[in-house]
């Protein structure tokens, strides 16, 4: 349905689509599920890891991936895809999948209300930071948030710091934006970083905010889509993206997948691995690491949770 | 000819064959690939039409959830990845999905359509983007092309939200007919070429006997029977058939020719030797006499009335061998200047033949009706008609009527000498106007030689009609003259 996406994913070795085949992966998975139940020999559970757009995985990269856990866990492992964040946080919170690699946002929200343990966080560029970056099309003579005042405007995933982020004011020191019917004149969700700048280059959104990380990688990968795009404004540090454990996971198993991830930068295939991903190693970071987003976009409670879920009015 | 082009039937066959076999094969080419290529044309247009509706129904439908989830990310990629994946052939335009209040959802260029504004070309083409019931394709002009906008209600749970429209550049389609069309004119003019080339080899064959049929028979028609070769007869046709008659004519025509100036010859030998007969006969004659006469006044030379009547009867023999000697010598040479003939000095004539005419109880009716004088030698008109009239007086021995009529028409002047005396046999006719023929016992047969011979240095005519037993009549026709003209001699 979308050749964009396609086409990102050759070019780009992203995977960005399979969130779109969450319903047929999850037949998948349950046909796999029964399957392996038949199969005493294979002993134990299959462990379930939830993917977002913040994984910027390809098909080979996730299997290559699938394969590496399950011969260092013992157990088949088995990745699932949604389109949108809260379909993984339910997910989480149901315990139909073990491990998530999810946005910061929800992350904060679902530690504190404790269906979501912290497992690790990756680091790119050497660091375990990145910030949230506001971008118009390359010739848009506009250069805050204030000028895209009555504009078109495109966000990721309504529960992503990027969204939170921006319209609580966050990025670039602006005011937040109480209502965001009166302050654009149009405002879509592409759930997916690399969507948004899309939008943003082709022109179908005057702005968008996104992932720094996502932007930088793509920068490397495809310049052409980020090039016609251009950064006015970007918020403070966050965490990125940690990998998160569901609270029904048993605590050994939450430390062996910290041990494995941790441990992959030690040994040539998960090194190979995470250059695929994109990601220079797994680390365990203080909890301090997701204050910036615990006391910024998840502190406004201004933003109606709903925006963004299911049906809009026109 | 008329004017400087020759009109279309007089034209060659070796132009006109080639030409109608070119005109044909053009016409049947340029007809025939026409037609077919506006069948294929007409076949791909419905085609064409069909798919895009199929394409805008599928699209449409594929959009209705993100329509109502007004996922406007979803709509745009769904369209980009239409624009981008269609036929390079009929490229798509553009294709955007308009709500049911008019205002853009999507569009795969939004660089030129921003979402959330009315349809920028709604204005400009009123009535084409409006509500839809039912999937509809419509033709519209834009930017100077030919497009084709295949629209497509979407319906959502809410009824029918918005409108999805697909436009084509069908201007290449649609220019399809007119490509090919130009093509079958190539083909045609391609055949028509050959076909050209042919009609003229075949006529070329054809014509070739014709043209030298036509070339003898000038030759024929010009008498240069030694010119003509024989056709070449080139197969069992009817060309060839023709040739062969023309042949067999020709050879037929130059053979009688060729005997016909034989005898034409002989004649002249003939006439020759009988004025040479004619000549000596009559010299002779009065010679007979002379010569006793000379041998007479050697005897008697010295008797007074010997003498004188020899020297009478010498100079009737001299007399009468001038006489013959001077019919015979006619001035040939034109006078100087024109002369003019006065009705009245014909008049004279009348008086000349009155005596005779009383003394042998011959009535006269005498009818000159020309008033005023006219172009011609008057001497030798008198001597042409004084013979005739002489002859018609000694025509009527024992009385008669001689009518003279002199009248004039439109282009000639006309002089009529008529007896009611014994006609002429047919035998005599066919000689009267030969050198010393005569019925007359006296007569030294040059008279009537002597008028046709004028007659025809004046151009005119001499005509006689006679009735055996009951009349003779001689016409003389002399035509108008002008000067530049001169008039040939006729009999």
């Amino acid at each position: 349905m979308n050749i964009l996406r396609d086409l990102l994913a050759a070019r780009l070795g992203v995977q960005s689509e399979l969130r779109f085949r969450g319903r047929l992966l999850s037949i998948v998975a349950f046909l796999l599920a029964a399957i392996v139940m038949q199969f005493p020999a294979w002993g134990q559970e299959q462990i379930r890891i939830g993917l977002t757009d913040v994984a910027l995985v390809n098909d080979g990269a996730q299997e290559r991936w699938a394969k590496y856990l399950e011969r260092t866990l013992g157990r088949p492992v088995l990745f699932v895809e949604r389109r949108s964040y809260a379909d993984i946080q339910q997910l989480l919170r149901l315990g139909d999948i073990d491990f998530a690699w999810i946005c910061g946002y929800p992350y904060v929200i679902d530690e504190s209300r404790g269906s979501a343990r912290y497992v690790a966080t990756p680091e790119i560029n050497g660091r375990p930071t990145y910030r949230i970056l506001l971008i118009v099309p390359q010739g848009s003579p506009r250069a805050s948030i204030s000028d895209l005042k009555g504009q078109v405007f495109a966000f990721s995933d309504p529960d992503s710091v990027s969204f939170r982020s921006l319209v609580g004011g966050f990025v670039g020191h602006q005011s937040p934006i109480l209502d965001l019917n009166s302050f654009f004149a149009t405002y879509f969700f592409t759930y997916s970083h690399v969507n948004t700048i899309q939008a943003v280059a082709d022109g179908v959104a005057d702005g968008g905010s996104v992932d720094g990380h996502v932007w930088e990688i793509l920068s490397r990968l495809a310049p052409d889509v980020t090039q016609k795009t251009r950064v006015i404004a970007q918020s403070e540090l966050y965490g990125l993206p940690p990998i998160v454990a569901s609270s029904r996971v048993p605590e050994e198993t939450l430390m062996l997948m910290r041990k494995i991830l941790t441990e992959m930068v030690t040994e040539p295939e998960g090194e190979r691995i995470l250059a695929e991903l994109h990601v220079d190693r797994f680390t365990v970071q203080p909890s301090a690491l997701y204050a910036s987003i615990r006391n910024g976009p998840a502190a406004t409670n201004q933003i109606s949770e709903e925006i963004g879920r299911g049906f809009q009015a026109q | 000819m008329r004017g400087a082009m020759p009109s279309v039937r007089l034209w060659s066959l070796a132009v006109k064959l080639p030409l109608t076999m070119a005109v044909i094969v053009f016409g049947v080419a340029l007809v025939s690939g026409t037609l077919a290529a506006f069948r294929e044309s007409e076949a791909m247009r419905s085609t064409f039409d069909e798919s895009a509706m199929q394409m805008v129904e599928t699209i449409a439908l594929q959009n209705a959830e993100n329509v109502a989830r007004l996922d406007y990310w979803a709509m745009y990629a769904s369209l980009k990845m239409l624009s981008r994946s269609h036929d390079a052939d009929i490229p798509i335009l553009f294709a955007t999905i308009v709500s049911s209040g008019g205002q853009v959802l999507s569009h795969n260029v939004p660089t030129q359509q921003r979402i959330g504004r009315p349809l920028a070309l709604a204005k400009d083409l009123p009535g084409i983007f409006v509500p839809l019931e039912h999937t509809t394709i419509r033709h519209a002009a834009i930017g100077g092309r030919t497009v084709l906008l295949a629209g497509a209600p979407i319906r959502t749970g809410r009824g029918t939200t918005a409108f999805l429209w697909l436009a084509y550049d069908v201007t290449e389609l649609y220019h399809h007919v007119w490509r090919a069309t130009g093509r079958a004119a190539i083909i045609g003019s391609a055949l028509a070429a050959s076909a050209m080339l042919l009609g003229w080899a075949i006529s070329r064959r054809m014509v070739r006997p014709l043209r030298a049929l036509t070339a003898a028979a000038r030759q024929l028609k010009e008498g240069k029977f030694d010119n003509v070769e024989p056709i070449e007869t080139a197969g069992q046709g009817e060309i060839g058939r023709l040739a062969e008659a023309f042949n067999a004519m020709s050879t037929e025509l130059k053979e009688k020719n060729e005997i016909e100036t034989k005898l034409r010859f002989q004649e002249k030998l003939v006439a020759i030797g009988r004025m040479v007969a004619g000549v000596a006969h009559e010299v002779n004659n009065p010679l007979g006499g002379m010569k006793s006469a000379v041998e007479t006044l050697k005897v008697f030379g010295a008797d007074l009335d010997k003498r004188q009547e020899v020297v009478r009867l010498l100079s009737l023999g001299i007399g009468h061998i001038e006489t013959v000697v001077q019919a015979l010598r006619i001035n040939h040479s034109e006078p100087q200047e024109q002369e003019f003939c006065e009705p009245e000095s014909l008049d004279d004539l009348f008086h000349l033949v009155r005596s005779d005419c009383d003394m042998r109880g011959i009535k006269v009716r005498w009818e000159n009706e020309l008033k005023t004088a006219f172009p011609t030698s008057p001497v030798r008109l008198r001597q042409i008609l004084m013979n005739l009239l002489s002859n018609a007086v000694r025509a009527m021995p024992d009385g008669g009527m001689l009518t003279f009529r002199a009248s004039r028409h439109d282009t000639s002047h006309q002089f009529c000498v008529e007896d009611n005396g014994e006609g002429m046999s047919q035998a005599d006719l066919e000689r009267i106007f030969e050198p010393f023929y005569t019925t007359r016992p006296n007569g030294t047969g040059l008279g009537l030689w002597v008028c046709l011979q004028l007659v025809d240095l004046m151009g005119g005519t001499l005509e006689v009609e006679t009735e055996q037993g009951v009349r003779t009549a001689f016409r003389v026709t002399l035509p108008d003259r002008t000067p530049e003209q001169p008039a040939t001699a006729s009999r």
